[in-house]
């Protein structure tokens, strides 16, 4: 475990070197990055100039669900968002690399690299949810706050989980970025309240436990619910996660290099 | 002139490419229509819960929009052309293009076209048929004036898209990397772009700026002719026009600045 620590520091050391080798363009790009979220969030705020809700949800609610999901999001692909190079890894060969080394691939894969470009937008979510944490009176009841750092954990953990999920998938297709593809576009179906889908939608939005990553934990905290639902949205991501472990063992037993 | 026929052979070579990947456009039109429902969805719970008119403007209306704006993200110059040139300077490839009887612009600008034709035919045609075959997307009626229009706004728009990215890509002389520039350019085409929601729905100060930005020339300006959405500009299409000059001769001077200025890296 120690080992693994230790390694972790470095891999993050190396990636904030190698961020000032552009450093210009870091700094136009967290800005644009820091913009684009704000943009989305910019047209909620043109949209509830004119509608009172949405999908039964107020101004408020959905900024928060908003503010939680692109913070979800951001924490995944700040520090996890290099299996997206799985794919590219096993075709040309150089994910026979990390096998070769005395510790976990999977540990390597997920953590070897940090991408920087995010970090306005984990800013940003950050500063949003933690100005809806206050607007609805979370911040400072110890319970709840509690309670929003479980949900947050697994919402990341639910998020990793269907990107690990996709990505293995390159131990038996190669190529997944289209398949990546409709995942982005899966996200941005779950920064709007789910009800206003239609009821099969739901469904899946549900069976992915894309649900989990948003909808449910922030309707919970809003509502203050105590209910099974509440053990359900705190499981959902370990749960998830392991489905995803055994994905990924699976795709490693079957995994023949491509020998280039 | 400027090679256009030879520019031809980049066209072919780049709807020849986009034809090997052919397992990925259906995915690709399953994404679209995800992002076309999604905003189904968002405006037909807006339309069912509240009046039909939001700022003057009808919902299905502003549905229309913003539906085909997110088709239009599909088919708008963008990443492909940035990457076309920068990569070509990163590598240093870009000294055996100069060496070329083809202008470089030609053959970035025929590069693109191959895409444009391959993503109309099997991705937004497709979409387009599926999303109403699914879902019960308002019709308005748009006489033949307007889609005249819409053609010739759109045609002056992709040249202006064509044109900011074509520059983006340059910047990679100096800059080395532009994924920065890139995100902040995507950043602005969506605040002043109206590629999210139309800029007439905007608070009067957003929409002042807007209006005098050459993003809503790329977005904005194309999809109020076929979504019956006002204008608020003048003459639209004599702006762009006007927008298409400047940053047609920005580039032409930016880019012999800039060869001027460019060490080739080894290559």
């Amino acid at each position: 475990m120690k080992r693994y620590m230790t390694l972790y520091y470095h891999y993050v050391k190396l990636a904030f070197k190698s961020l000032f080798v552009y450093r210009m363009d870091f700094l136009i790009g967290s800005f644009g990055f820091i913009l684009s979220t704000g943009a989305l969030f910019f047209s909620l705020f043109i949209l509830f100039n004119y509608v009172e809700e949405i999908g039964g949800w107020t101004y408020w609610e959905v900024v928060f669900l908003f503010a939680y999901t692109s913070l979800a999001r951001a924490i995944w692909d700040t520090f996890m968002f290099n299996m997206m190079s799985l794919s590219t890894k096993v075709i040309d060969g150089s994910f026979d690399l990390y096998l070769t080394r005395p510790i976990s691939a999977l540990f390597q894969l997920l953590f070897e690299k940090i991408d920087p470009d995010t970090i306005g937008e984990l800013l940003f979510s950050f500063f949003l949810t933690f100005v809806c944490l206050y607007k609805f009176e979370i911040l400072f009841d110890v319970k709840m706050s509690l309670l929003f750092c479980g949900f947050l954990f697994s919402s990341v953990l639910a998020f990793s989980a269907i990107h690990l999920v996709v990505n293995a998938l390159s131990f038996w297709i190669m190529e997944t970025r289209t398949v990546n593809f409709i995942i982005w576009r899966l996200d941005e179906l779950i920064q709007y309240p789910i009800s206003i889908y239609p009821k099969w939608l739901q469904k899946i939005l549900i069976l992915i436990p894309f649900a989990f990553c948003g909808y449910f934990p922030v309707s919970l905290l809003i509502n203050a619910e105590h209910s099974l639902y509440v053990y359900m949205t705190l499981i959902a991501g370990p749960v998830a996660f392991c489905v995803a472990l055994l994905v990924w063992n699976q795709g490693m037993r079957k995994y023949q290099s491509t020998g280039s | 002139m400027f090679g256009i026929s030879r520019g031809f052979a980049y066209f072919l070579a780049s709807f020849k490419i986009s034809l090997r990947y052919k397992v990925n456009v259906w995915l690709q039109v399953l994404g679209a229509v995800i992002l076309v429902s999604i905003q189904y969805f968002l405006w037909k719970n807006i339309g069912n819960n509240n009046e039909s008119l939001l700022n003057g403007i009808e919902v299905n209306s502003i549905m229309l929009y913003v539906i085909f704006s997110r088709l239009l993200v599909f088919i708008i110059p963008g990443n492909g052309t940035t990457s076309f040139i920068s990569q070509k300077i990163l590598k240093g490839t870009i000294s055996v293009d100069l060496l070329r009887p083809v202008h470089i612009q030609v053959s970035a600008l025929c590069y693109e076209f191959g895409k444009l034709l391959f993503n109309s035919i099997f991705i937004l045609v497709p979409s387009i048929l599926l999303s109403i075959l699914f879902l019960d997307i308002p019709v308005i009626k748009v006489n033949i004036d307007q889609f005249l229009l819409f053609g010739l706004s759109f045609t002056l728009s992709y040249l202006i898209a064509f044109q900011m990215s074509f520059m983006i890509g340059v910047f990679s002389i100096w800059f080395g990397n532009v994924w920065g520039v890139r995100e902040f350019y995507e950043a602005l085409l969506m605040i002043f772009g109206g590629s999210l929601i139309p800029v007439s729905l905007y608070p009067t100060f957003f929409q002042m700026i807007a209006i005098y930005s050459p993003f809503q020339s790329i977005y904005f300006t194309p999809l109020t002719w076929i979504s019956n959405i006002d204008h608020f500009i003048d003459h639209p299409i004599l702006v762009q026009v006007c927008w298409l000059f400047i940053f047609s001769s920005l580039n032409h001077f930016l880019l012999r600045y800039a060869l001027r200025r460019a060490v080739i890296q080894g290559g």
